[in-house]
């Protein structure tokens, strides 16, 4: 491989920024923490301020961490999605995982499950969605346009699902909890949280990050690629499995975070060209800061927390559009 | 033993229509093959079948192997395709496509080491198109994106190459131009296959000529192969094949006069 400084400088800057950008959101909040008692919490907690140190290490890190997690995840099944349906506008909802996800997650806030039971059900429920999807898709060769439109519908029972859900749920109680999930926080991060979703989400992206190469293969034309002596099948199901269980893990645990996977994919692939093999990389890293920043300033812009939707969306959307303005100038 | 040996290939999509009759041909390194025939006579049916993309009766043998004992890798290892360009949809830069081609040398969870970025060196120079490099594909004329193709192909040395009507839609000069690269490949020992609209390019540049039609394909030598005769019965026009001296060469020339 062609290896130069030049390269390994800027791998050592994909793995830093995120790590920077997280130190300076631990010490961001509500409560402004230095960087010298965020040192003591985390390595000298003999010396540290009991207050931070419970702040710190109980909600800001776990909370962190959860958001890189939910960053890098939305972001890579959100460019895989793009690579395999070769249509920019691909998104985890595309064959419905987003809504299956998100069905059995209000299913069990209706039943007041705990946390646990919430994310099980949701992780479950995702797979459930994309495997009904797959079925009635199923044909010999795996026609692509069948699995989208397989995919939409799948996706729009579970959307009714959903709603009908909520339009049993007592009002006063159980509505607003649901209401609120669906639009995505971080608030219920918690260590305990993370032991489900968080392996599920860094083994998928390890693998897709060593597919890489082959993900720039998933563009070309059904004849093309298994004249490159690639099993075309096993290759797309690889990358559908990798990318559903990333995405329901993620809504599992937060809520259904829109744009992510959209707009990260779209900012890197703008400045940095189509080559999965450098955006992979890329991708994780960006979507990782993405998160972390949008998480900081929705639990410390206001008084109450913003849900993250709200936010990923009104930050992402035009900062997306003025990108699109400034490319299009350029050509 | 030839590189490449089709015994008794028979071919249909359904019952009624029999695509490929009792088609048996041998090829050598440095053959070049033309397929001519009408729209929907089965040309890129053909090289499909070829390709092992099909379910076919009969025998392919690549090297003395039957296609369909040998490994997806081994056998793409040996033989590449290029589509047509009107297909093909690239957003990838002409550097990273045209290193899509050696993907049988790259495993699944590994990316391209030094020995591909050599031979995507080689073919971009053999080729003559550095200047594209790093250009897009989507930013490409029809000729400049045919020899990306090709050079896609070729980058993973191969022993035959498969060519989905390389010169249509294409100009005057970028079809020569494809063409003189298929000539080339003669001389590397590379084996071509082709189809065409043109039963000229055919007679230029083709030593070997398949005709499909309604009846059983016609193969030989691409001089007996492209008559008058044949071109009256299986396209039913009437033609003239003349010869035009430039030079010490004779170039021969197919003029359709009209329809029978």
């Amino acid at each position: 491989m062609k290896i130069n400084s030049k390269k390994i400088l800027f791998n050592v800057f994909l793995v830093l920024i995120p790590i920077i950008v997280a130190i300076v959101s631990l010490s961001i909040g509500r409560m402004m923490i230095s960087f010298d008692e965020i040192y003591k919490s985390i390595f000298n907690f003999k010396n540290a301020d009991k207050t931070f140190r419970l702040i710190i290490i109980n909600y800001r890190l776990p909370r962190i961490i959860l958001a890189i997690l939910c960053g890098m995840g939305l972001s890579v099944a959100g460019l895989s999605f793009q690579a395999l349906f070769s249509n920019p506008l691909a998104t985890p909802d595309t064959i419905g995982v987003a809504s299956g996800a998100s069905f059995g997650a209000v299913v069990a806030i209706l039943f007041s499950a705990n946390n646990i039971v919430v994310q099980i059900l949701s992780v479950l429920m995702g797979l459930i969605a994309v495997s009904l999807t797959w079925v009635n898709a199923k044909s010999k060769n795996l026609n692509l346009s069948y699995l989208v439109l397989s995919g939409i519908m799948v996706g729009s029972v579970f959307n009714a699902l959903v709603s009908l859900v909520k339009f049993v749920a007592d009002p006063d109680s159980k509505l607003p909890t649901i209401t609120y999930w669906l639009m995505g926080g971080l608030g219920n991060s918690g260590y305990k949280s993370l032991i489900i979703g968080a392996p599920i989400i860094i083994i998928s992206i390890v693998i897709t990050y060593l597919l890489r190469w082959r993900l720039n293969l998933l563009s070309l034309s059904e004849d093309e690629l298994v004249s490159q002596g690639v099993n075309v099948k096993s290759l797309r199901i690889i990358v559908i499995i990798l990318s559903t269980v990333m995405t329901a893990s993620v809504i599992s645990m937060c809520g259904q975070v829109g744009w992510v996977g959209l707009i990260v994919p779209h900012l890197c692939k703008m400045k940095f060209g189509n080559n999965h093999v450098t955006l992979v990389p890329i991708v994780i890293s960006v979507g990782a800061v993405f998160m972390l920043i949008v998480d900081t300033i929705a639990r410390s812009i206001t008084a109450t927390e913003i849900p993250i939707s709200i936010l990923t969306a009104l930050i992402g959307a035009p900062f997306f559009i003025y990108l699109l303005r400034i490319m299009r100038k350029k050509n | 033993m030839s590189l490449l040996e089709i015994k008794n290939l028979n071919f249909s999509y359904n019952e009624q229509r029999q695509i490929i009759n009792d088609l048996s041909f041998n090829l050598d390194s440095g053959d070049v093959l033309a397929i001519l025939g009408p729209n929907g006579s089965g040309k890129t049916t053909l090289l499909k079948l070829i390709m092992g993309m099909l379910q076919y009766r009969g025998e392919i043998l690549l090297d003395g192997q039957d296609i369909k004992k040998i490994s997806a890798r081994d056998f793409w290892k040996k033989v590449s395709f290029v589509p047509q360009q009107r297909n093909v949809v690239n957003s990838l830069n002409v550097y990273d496509s045209i290193m899509i081609g050696r993907s049988c040398y790259i495993g699944a969870f590994s990316i391209p080491r030094d020995e591909d970025f050599f031979a995507c060196d080689r073919v971009i120079d053999e080729l003559g198109i550095k200047r594209l490099k790093n250009r897009y594909c989507d930013t490409l004329s029809g000729g400049e994106l045919q020899l990306v193709l090709i050079a896609r192909a070729l980058v993973s040395n191969p022993k035959i190459l498969i060519l989905d009507e390389p010169e249509s839609g294409l100009d005057f000069r970028n079809q020569l131009l494809i063409l003189n690269v298929i000539e080339d490949l003669k001389q590397k020992k590379i084996t071509s296959i082709f189809n065409t609209h043109y039963p000229k390019h055919a007679l230029q540049k083709a030593n070997k000529t398949i005709m499909l039609g309604d009846k059983n394909p016609i193969y030989g030598n691409t001089l007996d192969v492209i008559t008058e005769k044949n071109i009256e019965n299986i396209f039913g026009i009437k033609a003239l094949i003349n010869e035009i001296r430039v030079g010490n060469e004779i170039i021969k020339n197919v003029v359709p006069l009209y329809v029978v």
